[in-house]
């Protein structure tokens, strides 16, 4: 049985999953798969312990299945928080209107939306 | 609208200083999540399946331009530019950033807003008629009195730690439109014989898991002792309300327990005792309160608007516009007009930035600068000319907010389910998209005429599934998803719970079983004049339980 490891990011609640890379990564894709269970459970007291240190809430396991290399939650829970919400939310909002403070700013991450940043930086959770 | 005065500002800043101090403790480490999470609920912030729910409180459903503005500019500049109008007349951000979350409450306090007890063990927000104010069938308008009690509850020292939330409603008007058997209590302003307005109380409602209908404990409440009854009430509940089990904690679990004729003794012993001064209204603050809801200055006019007639006349969409979303008015000449957030195939509930300004544009220019929030997830403009609503209606479909189905079955209520939210067991919106899209076509909604459908992704009842005529409970049943359906609830003047149907529909098949329903009723109703929920209390649930299970 394969498993990764999910949590909430603390400052935003973004799904993260414990990476392969980096400590924690915003994509199921660029998850560290658990294969052993003593592994899994040392993974879990270290996902405990960045909790600890407020970086991410409610660190769990989640039960995945890899087929040519491509990872998926076994639950529809999981696959939602993998994928984001089955519906089209934005299927209203393609009319032009500018911001209301008329800066065009916007507090997310375009990057991120896009799933080009797909790792939380290091440093940030140094 | 009622207007902050200077401690109301002060008392909002403060809590948005203190929970702004709050998260960055949290961030900076110096609070863990178990001491942080009953202070960001507090504050109407939970974590969801993807970010952080940000619930913002909106007492009775009544909206300025002004406040819809600042929505419309939190939805773009903090979320994803949308925002959720909940069956509490809330709205819910779904993609709010804790750290951003000080900021949009500074924003919100601005304008006059927070999200105070929009959660926890509190009196959540208050809510009442979406059309107060403006119903011709009104006794007395509701809201000055949801205003006193949402004073009076504000962070309230000793009901801020309750054995579970509590919810009150207030209805002004003969017909119920705030589901008033369903709340914790429910006030309903009657008039007794000798002409004195007043309330009948009504305790121990609720959906949820275990669904009851309240009870009336008290036939005439004299409005001064609004706030002395309800402190009895929540005293009683108080005391006695269980504090072991969460699922038995409701005020509506003790009621049922210890039986309605127990807890009127019960609250009538602590309203001798506690009656006082200090909590009876004088007539004047009363007053005082009523001239912030005071009607608009709303021109003479005819009764009958030959602009509004004609053009029913030669536009048939305009015709059933005018049918399903106009209300009368207490005023001749003017119409209540419902904006439907239930476009055919869209998400129940849900505005866009753009909608909600150009909404704030609508209200100041056709409904003297009042919205409306609905418990059934729609918006209002309560006081619009006849002689105007074709305007209106041209600038509304322009913004593809013409939907002309209010009350109709692709009018559905539904949660936001398990698209979002972390306690569904199953998902909610997409079942409501395929029934609109099932019953999109004018002519067929309009065959079968009123029907409410509500659908909850959880037993939590969020979409009110229990009081809907046909309701619609998703669950989880050995990894999929499952929904069961109930027939014959309602949440008026003749509130109903549903009745179960029997075994579980998947998610492919509960369209078909929903249509079958309908086609079911088609066959039985003795005319269209009999509309669905009249036709199930004359026939009963067998017809219905036979077309969808036959023998099985």
């Amino acid at each position: 049985m394969l498993h990764v490891i999910s949590a909430n990011r603390l400052y935003d609640g973004a799904v993260v999953y414990v990476g392969r890379e980096a400590p924690w990564a915003c994509r199921l894709d660029n998850a560290k798969v658990f294969t052993d269970k003593a592994e899994l459970e040392a993974g879990l007291q270290s996902a405990q312990s960045d909790a600890k240190n407020s970086l991410v809430v409610e660190p769990c396991s989640v039960e995945v299945t890899q087929e040519a290399g491509v990872l998926q939650a076994v639950s529809l829970r999981e696959r939602i928080r993998a994928q984001g919400p089955t519906i089209d939310f934005s299927r209203r909002t393609s009319r032009a209107i500018p911001d209301a403070t008329g800066s065009g700013e916007s507090s997310h991450d375009p990057e991120e939306e896009s799933g080009l940043q797909n790792l939380i930086k290091e440093s940030s959770l140094a | 609208m009622y207007q902050y005065d200077q401690f109301d500002k002060s008392f909002v800043a403060a809590r948005v200083d203190q929970f702004r101090d709050q998260v960055r403790r949290r961030l900076a480490g110096d609070l863990t999540e178990e001491q942080f999470r009953p202070l960001r609920l507090m504050n109407g912030i939970y974590l969801q399946l993807h970010s952080y729910m940000l619930r913002i409180a909106i007492p009775y459903g009544t909206l300025s331009p002004r406040k819809m503005r600042k929505l419309a500019y939190i939805a773009r500049r903090y979320d994803k530019g949308y925002g959720h109008f909940t069956t509490r007349t809330n709205i819910q951000f779904h993609w709010a950033a804790l750290k951003d979350c000080p900021d949009i409450l500074d924003e919100l306090a601005s304008v006059e807003m927070h999200a105070i007890q929009t959660s926890g063990n509190c009196i959540r927000n208050v809510t009442a008629d979406h059309f107060a104010g403006a119903a011709g069938d009104e006794i007395e308008d509701p809201r000055p009195y949801c205003e006193i009690l949402r004073q009076w509850s504000s962070l309230h020292p000793e009901y801020s730690f309750l054995p579970r939330k509590f919810k009150i409603a207030v209805n002004g008007a003969a017909r119920d439109r705030a589901a008033i058997r369903v709340h914790d209590i429910g006030y309903q302003i009657v008039k007794n014989d000798a002409g004195e307005i007043g309330f009948s109380v009504h305790v121990g409602g609720g959906l949820g898991r275990t669904p009851l209908l309240a009870h009336c404990i008290r036939e005439f409440l004299p409005r001064e002792d609004l706030l002395a009854y309800t402190d009895a009430i929540l005293r009683v509940y108080n005391l006695e309300g269980r504090r072991d089990n969460k699922y038995k904690a409701r005020i509506k679990i003790l009621l049922h327990e210890k039986g309605a004729d127990a807890i009127r003794a019960d609250v009538e012993a602590q309203f001798a005792e506690h009656r006082c001064d200090s909590l009876s209204l004088p007539r004047s603050e009363i007053e005082r309160i009523r001239a912030y809801f005071a009607l608009p200055a709303l021109p003479a006019r005819e009764k009958t608007s030959r602009i509004f007639e004609r053009r029913k006349e030669i536009d048939a969409s305009f015709a059933r516009f005018a049918r399903q979303n106009v209300t009368g008015h207490k005023v001749p000449g003017y119409g209540v007009v419902t904006i439907s957030l239930k476009p055919i195939g869209g998400t129940p509930g849900d505005a866009t930035a753009e909608d909600m300004e150009a909404l704030a544009d609508l209200a100041e220019e056709f409904s003297s600068s009042e919205i409306r929030v609905t418990h059934e997830q729609n918006l209002v403009l309560p006081h619009v000319a006849l002689d105007d609503v074709p305007e209106l209606y041209d600038r509304l479909a322009a913004c593809d907010l013409a939907t002309a189905n209010a009350g109709l079955v692709t009018d559905v209520i539904c949660c936001p389910g398990l698209d979002y939210c972390t306690l569904a067991t199953a998902r909610s919106i997409p079942i409501a998209q395929r029934i609109a899209e099932r019953f999109g076509e004018a002519a067929r909604a309009d065959e079968i005429g009123e029907l409410k459908i509500k659908i909850s992704g959880c037993i939590n009842a969020c979409g009110h599934h229990h009081v809907g005529h046909i309701g619609i409970l998703g669950l989880e049943k050995k990894g999929a998803e499952a929904y069961q359906i109930t027939l014959g609830g309602s949440a008026d003047e003749l509130s109903s719970l549903g009745t179960l149907t029997g075994p579980a529909f998947s998610s492919e098949e509960v369209t078909g079983a929903v249509e079958t329903i309908v086609d079911t009723y088609l066959k039985v109703r003795k005319s269209t004049g009999e509309n669905f929920l009249s036709a199930y209390r004359r026939v009963g649930a067998e017809p219905f339980k036979e077309a969808l299970y036959g023998g099985k």
